[in-house]
């Protein structure tokens, strides 16, 4: 049985694929580490499980393309892992990063899941463009991650006996299918802690799944939704979900304004607000805001 | 994949009393091996079921039937694998059985068989057979088609697409479970025999009527809600359904109370029948009639 099981779920990236792989391989250099990497080819039209079988060591499953909760569930069952951590086909570990999290999970048995800090690169992987993670979650998880994610899947570490008591990826969401997973996590009574060793690559790609604003709102505004329904007649879950709210619409407003400037786009980002009113409503309220402050 | 192709799952809470015959009715009369979750007991039938032979153990603190069972399933390796409650058996030739069916059908996801009901001492006192299945698997399961849960045999990587026990629901997480499961692949295969036995207990019949409905209409409505094939007959279906488990609910926990109140006074049981949810009244006025119809022949 390994101790770390490495979840690459891959589609439509197997050129980005060789980064990650290696980036997991190398993982064991240090403190003799038993790690096991699984390649989930999810129907990729590439090459994906061609570039991963090249690996010796690693085991690749193939299926019809069936999504990423999917895919990454598929790669769960199949995993022997005591901690898991998934990690998608375009970022990529940092050296180091297990080893971080092996000693912080030896030092309390208690710990659900671990998780670091991950630096955006552009597309090239090289150039830093800024940091990811690194908010405490070690008090009142819940709460606090109902006010906005707090990173990316890659740079949490989770223990496998967590996923008993949560549930695995939700394939019905198409987006934001971690922050549901960590929501259900910490409010399964999970523990989680911040580990800053714990550095990793995050990458923005043009055209991948976090641009698709629309998608992305609804998404989110249903995880906002269904989380609250976990902890009933909270008052602090309701100012969080607000919050929450709030934040979401502020991570798709840049991809908004992106819609709106392009061509011809005014009509088709009006569309996206008509459709989704309480999206309009906080751009509004922005609006109205900045108005009052000048 | 490894070696194993199925494995019973078994959740386990202070069950010394009828585990030692769950336990044989796997390995010895079947040799299916069990993964054993004991989810915290404290009467030692986790040691004792860590001295069988067949037997895994996995030991965790109580956190209910559900999360044992969710954790047998992610420790497990097996290609297939069945739910085996620590007080049910399977028959002899449920392993013959299910490698014939896989045999005849190596892209099924999921095997069902029939199930005998037994009391405490073993008598039989029901038979459920195989859901039919048709049209589909799962409006056969919505209509109210039983499911024995230590008589269905799943793939594992079928849970990748359909999740796992939910734990927060009572009463009515298999049902939950094997339509998430349906919706996500209509791959199922009818095991011709009865090869599951599930004792009906006097104390585990469940007292909590209200918490049982709770539950079960919870679950088939958001069954119902699912995008499974035509809607309007989804929703016939799902009352259909919803009748049927009416009925079960009525019978295995309201019933008994009322007829209890009924033997000392009348007026006692229409008051219990008034606390009742709405939808019981017209089963209880007919059950009522009839049994007092009966009384006078």
């Amino acid at each position: 049985m390994a101790d770390f099981s490495v979840i690459i779920p891959c589609y439509k990236q197997a050129h980005l694929l060789p980064k990650a792989i290696e980036s997991a391989l190398q993982q064991t250099q240090d403190m003799d580490l038993d790690v096991e990497v699984i390649v989930v080819d999810d129907g990729s039209p590439d090459a994906a499980a061609e570039v991963a079988g090249r690996y010796g060591g690693v085991t690749v499953i193939r299926q019809a393309n069936a999504g990423l909760s999917a895919a990454r569930n598929r790669g769960i069952l199949r995993s022997t892992g005591r901690y898991l951590l998934f990690l998608d086909s375009d970022d990529f570990l940092r050296p180091g990063m297990l080893a971080a999290a092996a000693r912080a999970l030896a030092q309390d048995p208690g710990i659900d899941v671990v998780h670091g800090l991950a630096d955006v690169v552009d597309e090239g992987g090289e150039r830093v463009l800024g940091e990811f993670g690194g908010r405490d979650l070690s008090v009142d998880p819940f709460h606090i991650l109902l006010r906005g994610n707090v990173g990316p899947p890659v740079t949490f570490v989770v223990r496998r006996e967590a996923l008993a008591r949560a549930g695995v990826f939700d394939t019905a969401l198409r987006s934001c299918e971690d922050w549901d997973l960590w929501l259900r996590i910490a409010a399964s009574g999970g523990r989680f802690s911040l580990v800053r060793e714990m550095r990793s690559g995050y990458r923005t790609v043009p055209g991948s799944m976090s641009k698709n604003l629309e998608v992305m709102w609804r998404t989110g505004s249903e995880v906002l939704r269904r989380s609250v329904q976990l902890h009933p007649d909270c008052p602090m879950c309701r100012e969080a979900q607000r919050a929450g709210f709030g934040a979401l619409a502020l991570s798709v407003r840049p991809l908004l304004r992106d819609v709106v400037r392009a061509p011809g786009g005014a009509l088709r980002g009006a569309g996206i607000l008509l459709r989704n009113p309480r999206l309009l409503a906080w751009q509004l309220r922005w609006i109205v805001k900045r108005g009052l402050g000048q | 994949m490894g070696p194993v192709t199925l494995e019973a799952l078994t959740a386990s809470y202070n069950s010394a009393a009828t585990l030692p015959d769950t336990l044989a009715s796997a390995w010895e009369c079947n040799r299916i091996p069990v993964l054993l979750v004991d989810d915290g007991s404290t009467d030692g039938s986790d040691d004792f079921a860590a001295g069988c032979e067949g037997v895994q153990v996995i030991r965790q603190g109580n956190a209910g039937p559900s999360v044992a069972r969710n954790r047998a399933i992610l420790e497990s390796r097996a290609a297939f694998v069945l739910f085996l409650d620590s007080d049910d058996l399977l028959l002899p030739g449920y392993r013959e059985a299910f490698e014939a069916a896989l045999a005849a059908n190596p892209d099924a996801d999921v095997f069902v068989c029939g199930m005998q009901v037994v009391d405490d001492d073993g008598r039989p006192i029901g038979h459920h057979a195989a859901p039919s299945l048709t049209p589909t698997a799962f409006l056969s399961i919505l209509g109210g088609e039983a499911v024995p849960t230590n008589g269905i045999v799943v793939r594992r990587d079928v849970f990748a697409r359909s999740g796992l026990f939910q734990p927060g629901l009572h009463h009515a997480e298999d049902l939950d479970l094997w339509l998430r499961i349906a919706a996500v692949t209509d791959k199922w295969v009818r095991m011709d025999h009865t090869l599951a036995v599930y004792r009906l207990r006097a104390g585990s019949l469940s007292k909590n009527g209200n918490a049982m409905w709770r539950g079960i209409r919870e679950v088939v409505a958001k069954a119902a809600g699912r995008p499974v094939g035509a809607s309007r007959q989804r929703r016939a279906t799902a009352r259909h359904g919803m009748a049927g488990a009416a009925r079960y609910v009525y019978l295995t926990a309201f019933s008994p109370v009322l007829r209890q109140r009924a033997r000392s006074s009348i007026a006692g049981a229409l008051r219990e029948l008034a606390r009742l949810p709405v939808r019981f009244w017209p089963l209880a006025l007919h059950d009522g009639y009839t049994s007092i119809r009966r009384r006078r022949k």
